[in-house]
């Protein structure tokens, strides 16, 4: 078994790797650390909804929430559930499904090579009944239901409605009830079979591990599994057209404030079928996120001037969001102004595509940057989801600290042009409800 | 000295301690600084409003933009302010964490950290007359107000919130974290400016550095430095940091109505027990057995089992003694969900805990103090929060006591308990499934 090793000695970290029948293996060693972490995730998310199944030649379309759907279903068990055979061992685990991905992880001090066995197992072995979907089916509505209870939810998910026509992206992780009452136990092991197949995955452990026997271990596990040869899993995804669905979105719930988002679509840096992006790809949006620190961050003159009049507040965030096929700049919070918050932000954007940015506010922003970078490190938890998450884009977040120091406030200024063009920004609202509306 | 959890501590001056741990695993540096105040109605807005205004500017920075900007400068460094309700006590904390400086090449990098975060506690921004800066105490009165009434969009804390409300009303534990609104609203800079003085001049003030050092005496010495600047007079009396109230005979009874989908019902418990108390760790245990991890009662039987609760567990909050156990269920099986609840706690009470939960829990309590060992914020609000409540207990002696725990001992715990408060926050006319 061939272990490559990649030193990134700026930050004094190694990362290896192997392949194990077809299997990426990272591991991230951690001296000293007590905490070892274990975290087996595949490429399939909220947007993977339609698909030709594994062994299969026409596609099929698959209800909203199914990825997640999965997830919960695939710790339940006959001889009972996963979470209380891992709790037995003192460790902690968890799983999340976003609209690329399903992550299923585990932490613990002792007992870490039992409970990445038992990890490795469940994901890969799926018992689906009927009763136990009944039973998630009951979970799950009730946890739609609650999320419809929070605004800063349902902003963001109206948002993804204006911001796309077609893309998956506009379909909530976790469904709807309807969709959720569809899915059978025949669908569930489609999905399971076409999308959790090794090659579709990924395995990254951090901690005070050793790589080779971590590999050794993954190894001896998959080398008593038969598993097909390799298959490119086929997604369909619609075309999505440039402009927006919508330019905007407003809704009144039963809410104490405010709620505003504004999105910027971009043109999508990793392709849609989910292979390589363009080598710059992991650089401009890097970039993209240090132009947004200095032209919005808490630390420019424009943040500070809405934050005194309470446009903006402690809850205020910014980010960019890249799927396979889709792309946007999201800026989010809670406001005593939604509307102003929405225009001041297009307007910012906008008038920053033709102007670029400072360069002494992006020598700043980019110091920051690296602190922030370099504490991400200490928190297996957060580094683990970055890691993660560009991996599966084709990036590898442990470069932020090299491609930090490469960057300037001329390449901020050529990736911001993007955000100047007509009918690719939408801006979602949620207002409290008028006392006495139906 | 050095402490029980590996902080070298120092007094340089009185009320002022200075604690240190240096682990070169780190790619981070955390320093903290608390002063503690106790929880009480008339104060608890005014400790909650003055570091968020203290985080607004300094004498070397007094626009808020300039200080956003030097944290910049100082890569990334991050000064937090806020406050934290430990028992009846209420701290002032700020935060700052920097980057180790071996990976940004800055030498004098914790240093000018240090200086930022003392100027933040002993010299803010001030108006030509002396006072804290009226425009930053009325904008951050204005946030303040928001974020506690935007609370109540967070509906399974919203619950928890009442229910503590609800059961301590009339103790100082029934006093919110963030204070009142009206409590806010009667708040000028005139009244901040003399508060922030006699917190810095007469109550326990602590700082705190865990991170990289290569010469942690040296970090100590200008810590120490720091604690003995802000020193200024005598010190006051706190009030005991828990008062022990008994459950009344009759558990109160409050169903409050709002336009949300969803339901969460909140038992609130007094267990009679803190952290100071010999049964401290057999109550640990006994929280985690009921509803603390995902092989505790809560989630397998009301949650997994019976389908009943989206969201279920328990907490124990070893500093005041009281434990809340929540379930997110819909409206129409409340009464059920209350009932299977309380059967499992009783089950447990009667002795009824089989080995393997009981091995579970004790192995998911050991591994949450060991990966504590990891985190500096975390090992540093332990510190502190052990130190109120009379308890400081090392990794190795933490361990040994939870090994020595007994099944018995957990019932005879979950028989101190007594119910006090059964609380429901639910969805007016949706129903569920």
């Amino acid at each position: 078994m061939t272990i490559e090793r990649r030193q990134y000695p700026e930050i004094d970290i190694d990362v290896f790797r192997a392949q194990v029948h077809g299997l990426t293996v990272l591991v991230v060693p951690r001296p000293g650390f007590q905490r070892r972490y274990a975290a087996f995730s595949t490429r399939y998310g909220g947007n993977d909804l339609e698909f030709v199944p594994r062994g299969g030649t026409e596609p099929v379309r698959t209800p909203s929430g199914i990825a997640h759907f999965l997830e919960h279903q695939l710790f339940d068990r006959p001889e009972g559930s996963v979470l209380q055979r891992l709790s037995a061992l003192g460790a902690s685990p968890n799983a999340y499904t976003s609209s690329t991905s399903t992550v299923y992880y585990v932490s613990a001090v002792d007992g870490f090579e039992q409970a990445l066995d038992i990890l490795l197992d469940f994901v890969q072995e799926p018992a689906f009944t009927e009763a136990g979907v009944a039973k998630e089916q009951g979970i799950i509505e009730q946890e739609i239901r609650i999320y419809q209870d929070y605004p800063h939810v349902q902003v963001y998910e109206d948002l993804m409605l204006a911001l796309y026509q077609a893309h998956p992206a506009r379909v909530p992780v976790i469904g709807t009830v309807e969709d959720i009452r569809r899915i059978t136990v025949d669908l569930l092991n489609t999905c399971h079979r076409t999308f959790y197949h090794p090659h579709n995955m990924l395995l990254a452990v951090i901690g005070d591990v050793d790589p080779a026997a971590v590999v050794e271990q993954v190894e001896r596990d998959l080398a008593g599994r038969s598993y097909g040869p390799p298959e490119p899993v086929r997604r369909v995804y619609p075309d999505e057209p440039e402009p927006v669905a919508r330019p905007e979105s407003r809704r009144a719930m039963a809410t104490a404030e405010a709620y505003a988002a504004v999105g910027f679509k971009l043109a999508p840096p990793v392709p849609v079928d989910g292979s390589a992006p363009a080598p710059e790809a992991q650089r401009r949006v890097l970039l993209l996120q240090l132009a947004l620190d200095a032209l919005i961050g808490p630390a420019s003159a424009f943040y500070q001037r809405l934050y005194d009049e309470g446009v903006f507040t402690d809850a205020f965030g910014y980010n960019v969001e890249v799927q396979p096929g889709a792309a946007h700049v999201l800026v989010s919070g809670r406001t005593n102004q939604p509307g102003r918050f929405c225009e001041e932000v297009l307007e910012r954007l906008r008038s920053a595509a033709g102007q670029g940015v400072d360069p002494a506010d992006f020598e700043r922003v980019r110091r920051a940057r690296l602190g922030s970078f370099l504490s991400v490190l200490d928190d297996a938890d957060a580094l683990n989801g970055l890691l993660v998450r560009d991996r599966l884009l084709g990036f590898d977040f442990l470069r932020t600290a090299q491609l930090l120091r490469d960057l300037d406030a001329g390449g901020a200024g050529a990736v911001l042009a993007e955000l100047g063009r007509d009918g690719r920004a939408a801006v979602a609202v949620v207002e409290p409800k008028e006392d006495g509306r139906p | 000295m050095t402490d029980a959890m590996g902080f070298a501590v120092s007094r340089p001056a009185p009320g002022v301690e200075v604690r240190v741990r240096s682990s070169q695993r780190f790619h981070r540096t955390t320093f903290a600084l608390f002063i503690e105040q106790r929880l009480a109605p008339d104060l608890a807005s005014a400790t909650a409003l003055l570091p968020r205004v203290l985080r607004r500017g300094t004498a070397s920075y007094p626009e808020t933009l300039d200080l956003e900007r030097a944290q910049e400068e100082l890569y990334g460094a991050s000064l937090d302010a806020g406050v934290v309700k430990v028992g009846e006590r209420h701290l002032v904390m700020l935060w700052l964490t920097l980057p180790a400086q071996r990976y940004v090449s800055e030498p004098g990098l914790y240093d000018r950290g240090l200086a930022l975060l003392a100027e933040a506690a002993a010299r803010p921004a001030r108006d030509p007359g002396g006072g804290l800066r009226a425009a930053y105490v009325g904008q951050e009165a204005r946030e303040l107000a928001r974020e506690i009434r935007s609370l109540k969009d967070h509906k399974m804390g919203w619950a928890q919130q009442r229910c503590i409300a609800v059961m301590c009303a009339g103790e100082p534990y029934g006093v919110p974290e963030l204070g009142t609104e009206e409590g806010v609203a009667a708040l000028d800079a005139g009244f901040l400016t003399g508060y922030h003085q006699d917190l810095l001049a007469r109550h326990p003030l602590t700082l705190y550095a865990f991170g990289p050092f290569d010469d942690p005496d040296a970090v100590a010495g200008r810590l120490a430095q720091v604690g003995a600047e802000l020193r200024g007079g005598v010190l006051v009396d706190l009030p005991p940091a828990a008062t022990d109230v008994p459950a009344p005979a009759e558990p109160r009874r409050v169903e409050e109505w709002e336009d949300m989908a969803g339901g969460w019902l909140v038992l609130g418990f007094r267990t009679g027990v803190v952290r100071a108390d010999p049964d401290y760790y057999a109550m640990l245990m006994l929280s985690d057995l009921y509803g603390g991890s995902t092989h505790s009662r809560l989630f397998l039987k009301v949650r997994e089992r019976a389908s009943l609760a989206y969201a279920a567990g328990a907490s124990y909050d070893a500093s005041k003694g009281v434990m809340l156990a929540v379930a997110g269920v819909d409206p129409a099986r409340r009464a059920q969900a209350e009932e299977m609840m309380l059967a499992e706690l009783a089950d447990l009470a009667a002795g009824n805990i089989d080995a393997g939960e009981f091995a579970a829990s004790r192995a998911t309590l050991m591994r949450r103090l060991k990966e504590r060992e990891d985190r500096p914020g975390q090992m540093i609000m332990a510190n502190l929060v052990g130190r109120i409540g009379g308890r400081v207990d090392g990794l190795e002696e933490a361990l040994a006591r939870l090994e020595a725990v007994t099944p018995e001992q957990v019932a005879a715990a979950a028989r101190r308990v007594r119910l006090d408060t059964i609380y429901f926050l639910g969805g007016r006319g949706i129903s569920g499934s």
